[in-house]
């Protein structure tokens, strides 16, 4: 399901923001959550040149095809967008086992106390 | 051998490209000057497809905010320096 | 105003239900479970990620305001002279950019988030704003004040897009009134802020006796 280099993307460079006029800046200083860190650190387990699956190059090039919506959720949530995107594409997991892991994190954090 | 040397003047191309790569829209057609020459590192347009990548000469160029931006508000001393791909410039005259 | 770097991760309230927790959580699941990694990798790795942070670029900067050969060695060469002091920079370069009387200079990164993780940590998500990534380079000056700081109006600011391979470390000035401070007291002037290029360095009477 990769979308390659000759296919025509939802927006065109919708990542490529430089100039435009995006609003004031706002002094945001909040800490990184624990699922952010489990995040980078799986991002970092699986972007080595044994596991090249989330290169920095890869992970990138997949938010800028995924689509304006999903990137504009956040900078966290786009990074776990494109790892979704990028390990299915490469075949290390299926949609099938993704949903079936969501199914049994629900079974799982029920459960807990 | 790199193609620049710092002090160059260049032009930063509008190229045709599709899929990803390290040239902001904000900066194409304009002019600047070579700062340094970074190296070659592997060409991010490829490595971002798991295809082979070649190295490329990466410059650094410096441009003049009152060039980049029409309605810039700022010192005219106010530059920009941005990293770029060989394949993405060409020489131009000295101003 | 920056935080005090606590690195406690937060729970959120919500972190079960949120739908990116739970999809990390799911991937972390699948991934253990096919092999590629385990649980304490997870750990480990993030105790690594949490390593660098900002008192590593403090520490190199009071190194070069105390050394002038140091200065220029980091100047020419940031990645080497970073390594001298211990920090191995993890990314592709590192380019450190002085500031100067004439020159303020600011970081950003336009198309993504690019900044010196390996030697900073992770960057604040102001940074990683689109707002701060579209008008860092066309507004600086109006950005700078949107962050708590106006430069003079006469001096040069400097705007540094990390578009591909480099990473960026600002050394700031040496604030007056510093002289004969040893590199502990230094280091304590040198903001993030600081070496993103948001302000200058702390001034002295900021500190605590």
């Amino acid at each position: 399901m990769s979308i390659g280099p000759d296919a025509v993307r939802p927006t065109p460079g919708y990542h490529d923001v430089g100039g435009r006029d995006l609003g004031p800046v706002r002094r945001d200083e909040t800490p990184m959550t624990h699922w952010q860190w489990e995040s980078e650190a799986m991002r970092a387990l699986m972007g080595t040149e044994a596991n090249p699956y989330l290169t920095l190059d890869k992970l990138r090039r997949a938010f800028e095809e995924f689509g304006e919506a999903l990137y504009d959720r956040g900078f966290h949530q786009r990074r776990v967008a494109s790892m979704v995107h990028l390990l299915i594409e490469q075949g290390v997991v299926t949609r099938a086992e993704l949903v079936a892991a969501l199914a049994g994190d629900d079974l799982a954090e029920g459960a807990a106390p | 051998m790199s193609r620049f040397a710092p002090g160059d003047h260049v032009r930063i191309l509008d190229r045709d490209h599709r899929g990803h790569m390290r040239t902001p829209r904000y900066l194409r057609g304009r002019r600047g000057v070579v700062e340094r020459h970074c190296g070659a590192f592997p060409n991010p347009e490829k490595r971002a497809y798991d295809r082979p990548a070649e190295p490329r000469d990466l410059y650094r160029v410096r441009l003049r905010q009152h060039d980049l931006w029409p309605a810039y508000r700022g010192a005219l001393a106010d530059t920009l320096e941005v990293e770029i791909y060989d394949h993405w410039l060409e020489p131009v005259d000295g101003a | 105003m920056e935080p005090d770097h606590d690195h406690a991760p937060i729970e959120a309230p919500d972190e079960r239900a949120d739908p990116d927790a739970r999809t990390i959580r799911a991937l972390k699941r699948l991934l253990i479970a096919k092999g590629y990694f385990t649980a304490a990798d997870v750990r480990a790795t993030i105790e690594a990620l949490q390593s660098p942070g900002p008192h590593n670029g403090a520490e190199i900067v009071a190194r070069a305001w105390s050394d002038p050969a140091y200065r220029d060695r980091l100047v020419a060469d940031g990645t080497g002279a970073a390594a001298e002091m211990g920090h191995p920079i993890g990314e592709a370069g590192l380019i450190v950019v002085p500031n100067t009387p004439e020159i303020h200079n600011l970081i950003t990164c336009t198309l993504c988030s690019c900044y010196p993780r390996s030697l900073l940590g992770q960057p604040p998500p102001w940074y990683t704003s689109k707002a701060y990534r579209a008008r860092s380079v066309s507004e600086p000056r109006a950005v700078l004040a949107e962050l708590g700081w106006t430069p003079p109006g006469t001096i040069e600011i400097r705007v540094h897009d990390s578009t591909a391979d480099m990473r960026y470390l600002v050394l700031p000035m040496r604030p007056e009134g510093t002289e004969g401070w040893d590199e502990g007291r230094l280091a304590r002037l040198v903001s993030r802020d600081s070496l993103i290029g948001a302000a200058p360095a702390r001034a002295p009477d900021t500190l605590d006796p």
